[in-house]
């Protein structure tokens, strides 16, 4: 659940900003024939519903409806009396706090007069069945996933959202930079969630996600525990601010003897960015993957190379760019995205190297530098 | 490997228990579902705490359990934390859901746990795959499992209530004007990440007292004479506990004062009141009497506050919910918040809130951390 600095600064992110985005939500509607969508979102996934709504429901749920002519109304199930917080954070209008997010949704399409045919539903995995059925049951028109072609829209970043996409990723640079200086022998887990959470927290984000792999540790990226990390350990960082998630994975090497070891994930780290360099921008994801896979997938110890789309909204679960509507997007911005790279050495430091970029004018920009 | 929370034994034990109740629902197999942010159900069942959205763990009276998770990585963690013998992964393809539950004997109906959330893809491939068998809801079977708390659970949420004191007499050390909202929260996060924390939920507002319901930080920068509420709601192995504090930058005003004794007064009517047999709304009773008695009988609406307290445990806002009109009995081995957080206009929107174990002899508050109006004294202008 959410509870770092949630804020909306209107000379930041005007309206119009908002309104952009509802006209293109819209245009893909009509060639859909949807007469409304209904986009969900809670605590943990509010990317979808805060794309075009600036609304978090920072320890609920909530969700938009955004009939195809006629004015949006948000549905949430946090409290009325929030209603003075709420406003401060998004542009809409009419918000109805709700035990039950589902009949509050017919009840409104309901409403509308105009006769609905075909309602999109957003959000994929986190929209509960039972606000579909709700839906439907008292509206009886055809349901369809929309998400697809929706988080599609999502891909291509405006100079705004990018300039948020900057922010995250410098508070995790710089945040990065300050657990290194304060890492130390026989530190426990806890202890380094302590000191990001100081770090990044103080800068003003949002909210962090931080997971840890201690040297030895067969089961991949953990959340952090008591457990004390002698000579190494790799972090995965995620930050959001204002709504936007930059990430970084480093792998950070307490003892000297090691850390000699670390600087062949350096290498593959400037390969990538490299290779980036040269072959992304004209290219869209699949053969640009392929590609590096086969130069770099000639050492057994790389354990795997993901590229993972930036919806720029999402903490985790961002779709592997391949799989998703990314697929066969050109990678000629603006957008940003996230390159991991990991390696498993002797059987016990899985090293990590994971970064944002930006791309821009057909420019590629390293956004955590560290 | 996490720290196991339970023996296999009690966690079969809590198994065993669920197939039970399932008789009632008219099946005797249930498939637990977790979204990402409603991971408990799956966690008490299994000692498994997912962190990729879809995980699900099917329970039958006739075959082994079955954990369902949604990637080969999730896959070994799953593993090294749950006691499932039989841990799956779908591929992060909800289309091979199917083909790993017909390896399963499922009877005709099917309870699901998790109904508010569980997804509308999912569903939609169940009812494909499986076009005769009926899909319910048992999702009250598990709460009424939950709910009660064994002596581990409740030393994981006295843990959790020592860490959360221990966070705000930190809090009140460090606290002073020209701190931001959001900087406070992040002192506190890092705190308990220190005390072992793994994780916290933390709302506040500060100000005049114009606010009428915590929210997250703001950019506000503290000023004296400011009111600061705040609740702190740390989480130990799973188990949340929770406490609501009230401060002013400086010294407290008379009409402050006056207002914050009402609301001590009516969580101290509710400490002495509560027992088992009692219901929710009774509970909550006891405690809104105060403030009628004191002529602000308006102010216990749901205009002023949400409620007297709710239930706490692997989530941080469980039933019941502790409001007049609610007629759940409480029982002993429930843990609860009592908290009449409430707007006065004498003072603005106040807050104090405990977790309480019910016990056959009452109520026993699980933190420790004092419960006063704090005042936060403020360096002369010069030591500044």
């Amino acid at each position: 659940m959410k509870r770092g600095w949630i804020f909306w600064d209107r000379d930041e992110l005007p309206e119009a900003e908002f309104d952009r985005r509802t006209a293109n939500v819209r245009s893909a509607m009509r060639a859909e024939q949807l007469d409304a969508i209904v986009v969900y979102g809670d605590a943990l996934q509010s990317g979808n519903l805060s794309y075009l709504t600036h609304f978090f429901p920072y320890a609920d749920t909530g969700a938009l409806i955004l009939p195809f002519d006629a004015p949006p109304r948000l549905v949430t199930t946090h409290a009325y009396r929030n209603m003075p917080w709420f406003n401060t954070i998004t542009w809409i209008k009419d918000i109805v706090c709700t035990g039950m997010i589902g009949p509050a949704c017919a009840d409104f399409l309901a409403s509308i007069g105009a006769p609905i045919r075909k309602i999109g539903m957003v959000s994929g995995l986190s929209l509960p069945s039972a606000v579909a059925e709700a839906i439907q049951h008292k509206i009886g028109c055809e349901v369809s996933d929309f998400s697809a072609v929706y988080e599609g829209l999502r891909i291509i970043k405006s100079d705004r959202e990018l300039a948020f996409v900057r922010k995250a990723a410098d508070i995790a640079d710089r945040s990065f930079k300050d657990l290194e200086a304060a890492s130390r022998p026989e530190m426990s887990g806890f202890e380094v969630a302590a000191e990001l959470e100081l770090a990044v927290r103080r800068r003003g984000a949002e909210d962090l996600y931080c997971f840890i792999q201690p040297e030895g540790s067969q089961v991949g990226l953990t959340r952090p525990d008591a457990r004390r990390i002698r000579g190494f350990f790799s972090v995965e960082i995620a930050v959001e601010f204002n709504g936007y998630w930059a990430k970084l994975g480093r792998s950070i090497f307490l003892d000297r003897a090691l850390r000699a070891k670390g600087s062949i994930v350096e290498l593959y780290a400037g390969m990538c960015r490299q290779f980036l360099e040269e072959e992304l921008v004209s290219r869209s994801a699949r053969p640009f993957l392929d590609r590096l896979r086969s130069r770099l997938l000639g050492d057994e110890r790389l354990t795997s190379v993901r590229l993972h789309a930036d919806f720029g909204l999402e903490p985790y679960w961002a779709p592997h760019l391949l799989t998703s509507a990314g697929a066969s997007q050109r990678l000629e911005g603006p957008l940003s995205f996230y390159l991991q790279a990991r390696m498993d050495l002797e059987g016990r430091l899985s090293l990590l190297r994971m970064d944002t970029y930006m791309v821009r004018d057909s420019r590629l920009f390293l956004l955590t530098p560290s | 490997m996490r720290p196991k929370s339970g023996a296999p034994s009690e966690l079969e034990r809590r198994r065993d228990k669920l197939l039970g109740a399932l008789e009632k629902f008219g099946t005797s197999d249930i498939l637990i579902y977790a979204s990402m942010l409603r991971r408990e159900n799956v966690r008490y069942f299994t000692n498994f705490d997912p962190m990729e959205p879809g995980a699900a763990v099917v329970f039958s009276a006739q075959s082994p359990p079955l954990l369902m998770v949604p990637t080969d990585e999730e896959k070994a963690r799953a593993q090294a934390e749950s006691w499932i013998p039989r841990v799956e992964s779908y591929e992060g393809d909800i289309q091979n859901l199917p083909r790993l539950l017909k390896t399963f004997p499922l009877s005709d109906t099917v309870a699901i746990a998790g109904w508010d959330y569980f997804p509308m893809d999912w569903m939609a491939e169940l009812r494909r795959s499986f076009p005769h068998k009926t899909w319910s809801d048992a999702t009250p079977a598990v709460h009424g499992i939950r709910i009660l708390k064994t002596e581990d659970e409740i030393r994981k949420i006295e843990k959790a209530a020592a860490i959360a004191d221990a966070a705000y007499e930190n809090l009140l050390l460090g606290v002073r004007p020209g701190l931001k909202e959001y900087e406070i929260v992040a002192e506190v996060e890092s705190f308990i990440r220190k005390s072992q924390g793994e994780d916290n939920f933390q709302l506040l507002a500060s100000g005049s007292g114009d606010a009428r319901a915590m929210h997250p930080p703001t950019d506000r920068i503290l000023r004296e004479g400011d009111l600061l509420i705040t609740e702190i709601s740390p989480q130990v192995d799973g188990y949340y506990a929770q406490i609501c504090r009230s401060m002013v930058i400086g010294e407290a005003s008379e009409a402050r004062r006056a207002a914050y004794d009402i609301l001590f007064r009516a969580q101290q009517s509710g400490f002495d009141q509560v027992r088992p047999g009692m219901t929710a709304s009774a509970l909550a009773k006891v405690q809104n009497d105060v403030f009628r008695q004191a002529g602000y009988g308006e102010y216990v609406s749901e205009k002023y506050t949400r409620g007297r307290g709710h239930g706490i445990g692997l989530y941080i806002d469980e039933e019941p919910l502790i409001a007049e009109g609610n007629d759940f009995e409480l029982k002993a081995g429930m843990v609860v918040m009592i908290h009449p957080n409430t707007f006065l206009p004498l003072s603005g929107y106040m807050v104090l809130g405990d977790p309480v174990l019910i016990t056959e002899d009452g109520g026993r508050r699980l933190s420790r951390s004092r419960r006063d109006l704090a005042e936060i004294k403020i360096p002369p202008r010069g030591s500044r």
